[in-house]
């Protein structure tokens, strides 16, 4: 993306046994994003033949509605983990930016701290909810039902992978940046 | 239970001074929402909810325009068809002073008209004419002040993500609120005209004017032809099919990104790179933006809980003031918040008090979403913290100061201020149209 801050230090060398796991790690947050935009990219196909089948008289998709429902939980979940790496989130650092360095490094710290937990702790009762629908067999009904644990595994998965890259900036020393503005 | 106003305080408090320590505001909203569910609500019932509530949030249909919406603006930034106007447009002007100003608003209007993002507008604005501008011997506010208002017009014309995110959060209807930005964006790029005419009057050395190679008519006239007129496909795929009452919001976005990518392939300007890049970008602002949604959407619900929406309702109905000034404070109480964070944040912290104030009001939902939008869109030039105005000062010369850009800007924000004022006189002005809808 040519106008978005994008900090561009996402790949680095990784020694010893872990780099493998690294690399894997590493494919599974870009492979997620791609796979997200995938999900854009079938809503703009999906939608208009599913109107011009309808009007041609042709048997309607059913599954596109609650299809296009999920893409949206699907893109942004999938998306999330991914931002952290590029530094995509939406933050205000006007004000950080004042503090003399080593406050504004605490500061940093603070919040990556804050980050991670919080997003272990949604990922940890997301992950059981999704447990125990998948358990009772629950149904989201919508234009086709679709199993009641996806949506929550999704953001499961999102949550948990968001802490870990709030966790691999501690580790690296790194700030989270952040954009300015969602107009 | 804890007062209303502490209530407020903890809630809005938390998330201002999370966001000014320059947490990500998704995370902002979510760690406030768990401290408030945990108060308010139960504990870890509470988180559950929360956690529901969030997957509810983004599995609904109506917020499905926004990544189809950022899609055309991407396609269009990224093919260079969105050049393809600005060239053609070029060749119509002539040697008119200032015509780098006028180019800028008609332009930008026409290109707000086929893109949904206001980042990429400005972003194609800014890289197309300011370094001409300055080639030229513009002035700073002859540059800075047609590019920023244009920016922020982009959020009110459709196709406008930021107006499809206040309907599906305010409950508003969407395409009507849409539809209803039409005709207050036009006369606000008309007065954007006519500001640029009355200051190169009173300053004519502001926009110098230059020899231009003048195009024949034919030239102009084909110019328009071949790289305009296929745009109106857009707009009507946009505009046209809701006016008509053909497609739903929904479908008419998704059209309209369909259009412009059987544009693109016409032209022979769709490559792989550019699919590429723009479901890149889209995903980049889709997922930052359906991220603080899911962050806040526990929000309302604990202001709710805690009796602070009540609280807050009462106290400021308790003034007993008239409607035009509830409207002026509301309109007051965005333009501050516009000062120091993004719009979708002010949406998420503002709508919970300001929709059931204006059931009380008795005012039209969707004309309060179109002078919402406008007052939302003055953030983007107000200091200190008007985003538009770091871009600028990012693209202006060394020693170029924030006073500077902001001063540029100020004539554009007067002619919103004016906007409001005529929208609150004329409500017909955002009505007319989506009565009209079929």
């Amino acid at each position: 993306m040519g106008y978005l801050t994008a900090s561009r230090n996402g790949g680095t060398a990784h020694r010893g046994s872990l780099a493998p796991l690294v690399r894997l790690y590493d494919g599974l947050i870009v492979g997620l994003a791609a796979f997200g935009a995938l999900c854009l990219a079938a809503v703009v196909v999906a939608i208009p033949v599913d109107v011009m089948m309808r009007n041609l008289g042709l048997k309607p998709m059913m599954w596109v509605s609650a299809g296009v429902e999920y893409a949206m939980l699907v893109a942004a979940a999938s998306g999330g983990p991914w931002l952290v790496r590029i530094r995509g989130h939406v933050a205000v650092d006007s004000f950080v930016a004042l503090l003399p360095r080593p406050v504004r490094r605490s500061v940093e710290v603070a919040v990556q701290l804050l980050a991670a937990g919080l997003c272990g702790l949604l990922a940890w009762r997301a992950g059981v909810l999704a447990l125990e629908q998948a358990a009772r067999g629950s149904v989201d009904i919508r234009a086709v039902d679709i199993p009641g644990w996806i949506s929550y595994a999704c953001l499961a998965v999102c949550f948990a992978l968001v802490a870990l890259e709030f966790v691999r900036l501690l580790l690296r020393g790194e700030g989270h940046g952040g954009q300015g503005g969602t107009a | 239970m804890m007062a209303w106003t502490m209530a407020s305080a903890l809630m809005a408090g938390g998330i201002v001074t999370l966001m000014a320590l320059g947490t990500p505001i998704f995370i902002a909203f979510l760690a406030i929402n768990v401290v408030g569910v945990v108060v308010f609500m139960g504990g870890m019932p509470g988180v559950d909810q929360l956690i529901a509530n969030a997957t509810e949030s983004l599995t609904t249909f109506t917020l499905a325009p926004v990544p189809l919406f950022l899609v055309m603006g991407e396609l269009f930034f990224h093919t260079g068809l969105a050049m393809r106007v600005f060239d053609a447009l070029d060749k119509c002007l002539g040697g008119v002073r200032g015509r780098l100003s006028y180019l800028t608003i008609g332009g930008g209007t026409l290109f707000a008209t086929l893109s949904g993002s206001s980042l990429a507008n400005t972003a194609l604005l800014g890289s197309l004419m300011v370094p001409e501008m300055r080639k030229r011997g513009y002035r700073n506010h002859m540059i800075t002040g047609p590019i920023v208002g244009i920016g922020g017009l982009a959020m009110i014309i459709p196709p406008s993500t930021l107006a499809v995110l206040l309907g599906s959060i305010g409950r508003i209807d969407v395409g009507a609120l849409l539809i209803a930005g039409v005709v207050p964006g036009l006369v606000l790029a008309a007065m954007y005209l006519l500001l640029v005419r009355v200051q190169v009057a009173i300053d004519p050395d502001a926009a110098p004017g230059y020899r231009t190679e003048r195009a024949g008519w034919g030239e102009a006239l084909w110019a328009l032809l071949v790289n305009v007129l296929p745009m109106g496909l857009v707009v009507f795929s946009v505009i046209g099919l809701m006016l008509l009452g053909w497609a739903t919001p929904t479908e008419s976005a998704a059209f309209g990104a369909l259009s412009v990518v059987i544009l693109a392939a016409a032209y022979r300007v769709l490559t792989w790179e550019v699919i590429v890049a723009a479901l890149r970008g889209t995903l980049n602002v889709t997922a930052m933006m359906f991220l603080i949604i899911l962050g806040s959407s526990t929000f309302s619900q604990i202001l709710a809980f805690s009796g602070a929406t009540s609280g807050l309702i009462g106290w400021a109905t308790g003034f007993e003031v008239n409607a035009h000034v509830m409207l002026l404070i509301m309109v007051l109480v965005l333009i501050v918040l516009g000062m120091f964070m993004d719009q979708l944040s002010m949406m998420m912290l503002t709508l919970p008090i300001f929709m059931p104030l204006i059931g009380v009001y008795g005012f039209d939902p969707v004309w309060f979403g179109v002078i919402m939008l406008l007052a939302l869109e003055l953030g983007l030039a107000t200091p200190p913290f008007g985003m538009q105005l770091f871009i600028m000062v990012g693209v202006s010369p060394p020693g170029t100061r924030l006073g500077d850009v902001a001063w540029a800007c100020l004539p554009y924000i007067l002619c919103t201020l004016a906007m409001i004022v005529l929208l609150a006189i004329f409500p017909d002005l955002a009505l007319m149209l989506p009565r009209a809808m079929l």
